[in-house]
């Protein structure tokens, strides 16, 4: 009962300071916590409101995969060579300087308005943190198991199955929960920039409108798909990376 | 067949630790480097297994497959014993024969009981079975053993040698290399005897 009230604490003292900034500067620029969620209600009760959020979702989803294939097709072999690291590792750290609105800028002129600069947007952001966490895993890995994959003649699926995936499982297990929790938050500014579907989309409706009972219903939507991911997904992602320490790590 | 002619090896940076290696063991022969740790005894195995190139000289091994029983077991740790002792039949048997010449080697070397159990759960002497039940079960024609009787009892041993003995019997090729002669000399093998670094064979 304690903690439940201690929980909802810090939501109390939100809509406390809501309430205040809404007295201060008036219903027109801060609309209130009941505008808002009569606006919420009318907004969720659409259907193509779901359609939005779903599209969002599966745009970041899709532009992680992107970036988890080039971070693990690039990562492992950096981690393996030496070399190959020396060469790429800068690269990719200069990739990682960059903010996500160089890349929305340079994409919306060389792939135009729709669902591939979000992907893109979120790939690029995704990437470097996923190739750097999945190289260093690599690099990392007990050398005497993949020693002992070459007198046992290992065919390089079963290298990757049984040795380079689980060992390098902690790193990843971070770097995805790292990258998850940007993907939607850069796919939704994507599509604010340049989409016509999609949260940010709407955002950038409503914002053009001036409709802002509708900018801070859509910003609790966002809020709330933020925190169904962090307790859904990441937090149980974060406690998968406190359990495998005792695995890889815990070699004899 | 093992043939080493002339064998030079240096880790990267450091000195020769081969200087003119040459070792010559006919199929079904059972050899044993011995001499002092830190000598190059290893590093000889691995040359054999074609984990290291030698810097000068020639490496000759005719062989379908190798079994190894590295100085420190290389398991895997998400992996159970019986996994790991599989993981070397994998491709080559079915999923049933692999399981059966898993399972049988790993009761033959009396880890029946902890064949489910990840190497963390076991002790350095266990650690040792498995890489060892690993080697075996990959029914080699060359087997390498490095140390394969440091830190086990005196039962355990008898039942690796036991083990090796019968294995040699059916014609594989032993190389072992060791720094306690009493083991070796018991299973009559040859004894080929290391001093001073870098090594002159």
């Amino acid at each position: 009962m304690k903690r439940a009230a201690q929980g909802l604490l810090p939501w109390l003292v939100l809509l406390l300071l809501w309430a205040a900034l809404r007295a201060a500067f008036g219903e027109i620029l801060v609309p209130g916590p009941l505008r808002t969620g009569r606006e919420l209600a009318a907004l969720v009760s659409r259907a193509d409101t779901w359609e939005h959020i779903a599209l969002t979702l599966f745009r970041g989803t899709a532009g992680l995969l992107v970036g988890a294939v080039l971070g693990y097709g690039l990562g492992i072999p950096c981690g393996l060579s030496p070399a190959a690291m020396r060469l790429v590792a800068p690269l990719v750290t200069a990739l990682q300087s960059c903010p996500p609105i160089v890349w929305i800028s340079l994409l919306l002129v060389w792939a135009g308005i729709g669902a591939k600069v979000p992907i893109l947007v979120v790939a690029a952001a995704t990437f470097p943190v996923l190739f750097l966490n999945i190289a260093h895993g690599t690099a990392g890995l007990d050398r005497g198991l993949l020693e002992m994959a070459r007198v046992y003649r290992l065919r390089p699926a079963r290298i990757l199955l049984e040795i380079i995936l689980p060992g390098t499982s902690r790193y990843a297990l971070a770097a995805f929960s790292f990258a998850l929790g940007v993907t939607w938050k850069v796919a939704a500014t994507a599509e604010f920039f340049g989409s016509g579907t999609g949260i940010g989309a709407r955002i950038y409706w409503a914002y053009r409108q001036l409709d802002m009972p509708l900018l801070f219903a859509w910003t609790a939507v966002i809020v709330a798909i933020g925190l169904v991911l962090d307790v859904g997904v990441i937090h149980p992602l974060r406690h998968g990376v406190r359990v495998e320490g005792a695995g890889p790590g815990g070699a004899p | 067949m093992i043939a080493l002619d002339h064998v030079a090896f240096a880790y990267p940076g450091k000195g020769l630790v081969l200087e003119d290696v040459s070792l010559r063991l006919e199929p079904g022969a059972m050899v044993c480097l011995f001499g002092p740790s830190g000598c190059g005894k290893s590093t000889t195995l691995d040359i054999v297994a074609g984990l290291r190139s030698p810097r000068h000289g020639v490496r000759r091994v005719d062989s379908r497959r190798i079994g190894y029983a590295f100085q420190e077991p290389r398991l895997l740790p998400w992996r159970s014993v019986l996994d790991n002792v599989r993981i070397g039949l994998t491709g080559w048997l079915t999923h049933h024969e692999a399981d059966t010449a898993a399972m049988a080697w790993v009761s033959r070397l009396g880890l029946g009981a902890a064949a489910s159990s990840r190497p963390a759960e076991l002790s350095g002497g266990m650690r040792r079975r498995a890489d060892l039940a690993r080697a075996c079960a990959v029914r080699p024609d060359i087997l390498l053993l490095d140390e394969p009787f440091a830190f086990l009892d005196g039962e355990t041993c008898g039942t690796v040698a036991q083990a090796v003995r019968e294995l040699h019997g059916t014609g594989v090729t032993v190389l072992m290399v060791s720094h306690v002669r009493d083991w070796a000399d018991r299973l009559a093998a040859r004894i080929l005897e290391i001093s001073g670094t870098p090594v002159r064979l």
